[in-house]
């Protein structure tokens, strides 16, 4: 990471003439985030969880054509969530002959990793906006070590059409992007919250007992993000970028969650 | 101006997204007296494993005990109200513990919660060991008179994986003796998976030992099929000759599946007092006024058939230690131990 980091800043210094994104390019992408992820999965706990804003980090790849549009994307972060009724939580036995005390403090962690292909829909009269469809796929995995005291993840891996608009003028470009999970593989806590078994570990037990295929019908991802792109170089664009996740199911009861990040992103173009 | 039009959309779209996320997530439940109260009883209706086999009727507390809750009412009262609930359960697997800011002690249930067991004393334990051993926090053991080797196992919820490498350093050890003492008295338990396993480090044949139904609906009688059990031999390598097995009230759990367990080794006997007899699996959760508590959610059975909950596992020698012979520096039950290996 610091590698590619100081590259990035070379790039920056070297950068010579100015240009727009042209109709063959290939770009890496490094975007750092403030994450903001709540929940409340009734299932687990009553309370609603949310982490405190977290820094988050994601290195992407993307190529994109006249009429096509292609990224991998890899994004990942570390933190705390707690109940925001209360945040961290002490627990001490007052009057007891042993005397106890428990705090209960929840590590958090993110991974997601999605690619996705898009095609130009037509060409707008307005040259500078145009529209794309196709396809994502995502893999999202949410976990808490201790929501009520006990682990907790949320895995989803998801296929999901994809839609895109880019409005562009000179060197400003905006990004929409909206997808929403059309079939899932999503893995939760059963009924009975622990995935007890003889023979496997509790992690390999937790997906074999607790994944289901679901339909959008069923269990329902959206991605929203909105991108500002600024062109400074031919080689280097900066951006803003604001994102949203939402997810819902209701097995074995119902689960909602929203993932923010707000941050600033960087584009290295290496192939025109 | 269309597309100024698109942009300040856009602009307006992610201000309206970002200052209803917590709309977006749904509303908790209120911290509120009743709603902590109607959320500890349902819970337990949704989840505990062994209303059928203790013939309770979970309606008819709530029936009992909801009058007396009222919103407003102080921390103590409305945990007294919740203690007196969960009394009607009477399983050591059940607790309550408030946070430390109401001043509250912490609710046990079961027999464990009302006993104080004063049959074992470890220094007096240990002061019939020629030679001490650890094995990480989990494994003390050691050599008694007679070369017989003696394992206390402390408990069964470190990773699994910890337990191959500990239980071959241990038996290794011991390899030459020529019986073992597993003194279970400071056992509180863990995972199955663990006390079958070490109970499979003493395993000459393949036997059915126990098996586990775990809640799966909202009716008390909704169980998935049981997960079974079995005594085999694992490891790489058995010690199969005569082992005892010392066990007091303070051994519940999967202490309790672990003697479930052993038994079937025909090398194996069991000394001391009755086990404290919760058997289940048990999953802690919490309040909407962030108090925790247990839910033990499975039915577990012996290899009979039976569900020994709050009976317990019996002895085949029965023995227990007074507070006056630790005080003398005498475990009886240990004594026995090593006069049946002897």
């Amino acid at each position: 990471m610091n590698r590619l980091t100081a590259i990035l800043i070379g790039l920056f210094i070297s950068a010579g003439s100015i240009g727009q994104i042209h109709y063959k390019q290939s770009s890496i992408s490094l975007s750092s985030q403030v994450q903001q992820f709540k929940f409340l999965d009734i299932h687990s706990s009553p309370l609603l969880y949310q982490t405190d804003f977290l820094p988050s980090l994601s290195l992407g790849y993307h190529h994109q054509t006249e009429k096509s549009f292609f990224c991998i994307r890899l994004t990942g972060s570390t933190g705390n969530i707690n109940p925001e009724r209360f945040g961290s939580r002490h627990y001490a036995s007052a009057g007891n002959p042993l005397p106890d005390s428990l705090t209960v403090s929840s590590a958090f962690a993110s991974v997601q990793f999605e690619t996705a292909y898009v095609r130009k829909l037509r060409h707008t009269k307005n040259k500078n906006l145009s529209f794309w469809l196709g396809g994502q796929v995502k893999e999202s995995a949410y976990y808490a070590d201790e929501v009520a005291n006990f682990p907790w993840l949320m895995n989803d891996l998801s296929i999901s059409p994809f839609f895109k608009t880019m409005y562009s003028k000179k060197k400003n470009s905006f990004v929409v992007e909206l997808g929403i999970s059309a079939l899932s593989l999503v893995s939760r806590e059963t009924y009975a919250l622990f995935p007890k078994s003889a023979t496997d570990n509790n992690v390999v037990s937790f997906f074999k007992q607790g994944t289901r295929l679901s339909t959008i019908q069923a269990f329902q991802h959206l991605n929203f993000a909105a991108n500002y792109i600024y062109t400074l170089s031919n080689r280097i664009q900066l951006g803003a970028t604001y994102q949203l996740q939402w997810l819902h199911y209701n097995y074995p009861k119902r689960v909602q969650a929203a993932d923010t990040r707000m941050g600033l992103l960087v584009n290295y173009i290496f192939h025109n | 101006m269309k597309q100024t039009t698109y942009f300040f959309a856009c602009v307006i779209a992610i201000f309206l997204l970002s200052s209803c996320t917590k709309q977006l997530v749904g509303k908790q439940v209120a911290n509120s007296a009743t709603e902590n109260f109607d959320v500890l009883w349902k819970d337990y209706d949704a989840h505990y494993g062994t209303f059928i086999t203790k013939n309770i009727d979970w309606q008819d507390a709530y029936n009992h005990f909801r009058p007396m809750v009222y919103d407003g009412m102080p921390d103590s009262s409305l945990f007294s109200v919740m203690k007196n609930l969960l009394d009607v359960l009477d399983d050591n697997h059940v607790f309550l513990k408030p946070l430390a800011s109401t001043g509250l002690p912490w609710y046990k249930g079961g027999i464990l919660g009302r006993v104080q067991v004063q049959d074992y004393n470890k220094d007096v334990a240990q002061s019939y060991l020629l030679q001490t051993f650890s094995y990480g926090d989990a494994i003390d053991y050691g050599i008694l008179e007679g070369n017989i080797g003696y394992i206390s196992l402390k408990k069964f919820d470190n990773d699994f994986n910890f337990y191959p490498a500990a239980m071959d350093a241990v038996l290794h050890t011991l390899l030459n003796t020529k019986g073992i003492i597993i003194d279970m008295r400071e056992n509180d338990g863990g995972e199955d998976r663990v006390s079958q396993y070490i109970a499979n480090r003493f395993a000459a044949e393949r036997h059915f030992s126990f098996s586990s139904s775990l809640r799966n609906g909202p009716s008390h009688t909704d169980f998935a099929a049981p997960i079974k059990f079995y005594t085999e031999p694992a490891g790489s390598f058995q010690y199969t000759k005569p082992v005892i097995i010392i066990n007091n009230l303070n051994v519940y759990s999967a202490g309790e599946t672990f003697d479930l367990a052993m038994i079937q080794n025909k090398n194996v006997r069991l000394v001391g007092t009755v086990t404290g007899g919760a058997l289940s699996d048990a999953v802690e959760r919490e309040l909407p006024n962030g108090w925790l508590y247990r839910v033990p959610i499975a039915d577990v059975r012996d290899a009979n058939g039976h569900n020994l909950e709050q009976t317990g596992i019996s002895p085949s020698v029965y023995v227990d230690n007074t507070p006056a012979d630790l005080q003398a520096g005498k475990d009886k039950m240990l004594e026995k131990a090593i006069e049946l290996l002897n």
